[in-house]
């Protein structure tokens, strides 16, 4: 079945096209989400709630991207609520207890599953703008005019982001795992 | 092109996205300077790390089987007309804004009409029916009306609006307001 096949199944919600859908692109799309969102089952939800809103908005995709695309455009805006509901509730937290919470390792943070846990852990401790774009970047392997153009931000707000984003990685990771150790010596070195 | 610009440019340049003539520029910079040559190396190197790396950490996720059936599961479910209970929740629900709108039209009707004052001190109360005169008006004010019957296994709810009229006649002091 081609992309044009799928989506008309999905415009009649057929079942057997909606299956289809999950085994081509639904374990693309999880993996997405856990990185995205650092929790197995919370991305499980999110990568439901990107279908069931995909068979809702079949009809308004006109093809111009492709439906992986398209996809992983809904699951992006869903992973955003998501961010700005558990910051509402950490937000909460601090006025329940009278102090600033400290991220909770075992509760917020990434699947034990994951292999490389370090790694997992220093994205998750990132920010939800600066998370996305290393998403973005380094797995959806996305040129910067597309990260900007799917984000709706300028390409100068992507590039900078980037460079936070990876600085702070960096920062965060054990020494032994730092993947990106000279640069920060250059760095230092060329100022 | 000098190094600043360069390592500005240096995402798009990997992308391959610059103008050809910003990517000649940017190439005979490379040529002949050693930094940027290794501030770009630096950059594949992390592009090439990170992406390995998050491969490596998520190609043992996979969605559990089944996964398929949940969302047309859950698609149904979205699909599924409400129980009773849930019909009248709804309903309610629904409900709230309309009454909260009629009710505050009729308060403000009511303290247009019937103002609220506190006495002064030393002064009577006032007693507007006992003044001379009167003017006759037409208040009017929504009612909602909510009806709902059952029609087979289904709860059928129904939501109309009545408009009341009354004749009112008031005290001459708002005779001002013809």
């Amino acid at each position: 079945m081609d992309e044009d096949q799928l989506v008309q199944g999905l415009r009649s919600q057929d079942p057997g096209t909606v299956q289809e859908l999950v085994v081509a692109h639904g374990d693309r799309l999880f993996r997405s989400a856990c990185l995205l969102c650092g929790n197995e089952a919370e991305a499980q939800d999110l990568v439901q709630e990107t279908f069931l809103q995909a068979v809702r908005s079949a009809n308004g995709f006109e093809g111009r991207s492709s439906v992986y695309t398209w996809l992983h455009g809904i699951l992006l805006n869903l992973t955003r609520h998501y961010h700005r509901d558990r910051k509402r509730l950490i937000y909460d937290e601090e006025l329940a207890h009278g102090e600033p919470a400290l991220p909770d390792e075992t509760s917020t943070g990434p699947d034990v599953e994951m292999a490389t846990g370090a790694l997992a852990k220093a994205l998750c401790r990132l920010s939800g703008p600066h998370r996305e774009v290393i998403v973005l970047r380094f797995y959806e392997d996305m040129k910067i005019h597309e990260i900007a153009a799917r984000l709706g931000i300028s390409k100068g707000t992507v590039k900078s982001r980037l460079h936070y984003a990876i600085a702070e990685m960096q920062r965060r990771l054990p020494s032994n795992l730092n993947l990106f150790s000279a640069r920060g010596t250059q760095e230092r070195a060329m100022r | 092109m000098n190094c600043r610009r360069f390592q500005c440019e240096i995402y798009e340049f990997l992308d391959g996205s610059l103008s050809p003539r910003a990517q000649a520029a940017a190439e005979r910079h490379l040529s002949g300077c050693a930094a940027c040559r290794q501030a770009l190396i630096q950059e594949q190197q992390t592009a090439r790390s990170l992406s390995d790396k998050f491969r490596r950490a998520t190609d043992s996720l996979q969605l559990p089987p089944g996964f398929g059936h949940r969302i047309l599961a859950a698609l149904v479910d979205k699909h599924r007309v409400p129980s009773e209970h849930q019909a009248v929740a709804l309903f309610w629900r629904r409900l709230a804004w309309p009454l909260v709108a009629a009710a505050s039209g009729l308060l403000l009707v009511g303290s247009f009409f019937f103002p609220v004052r506190a006495p002064g001190p030393g002064t009577a109360p006032s007693h507007p029916h006992s003044a001379g005169g009167e003017v006759t008006v037409q208040l009017s004010y929504v009612v909602p009306i909510y009806t709902f019957r059952r029609e087979g296994g289904f709860v059928i709810d129904a939501l109309t609006y009545q408009t009341n009229v009354i004749d009112e006649r008031l005290p001459a002091q708002f005779a001002r307001l013809r």
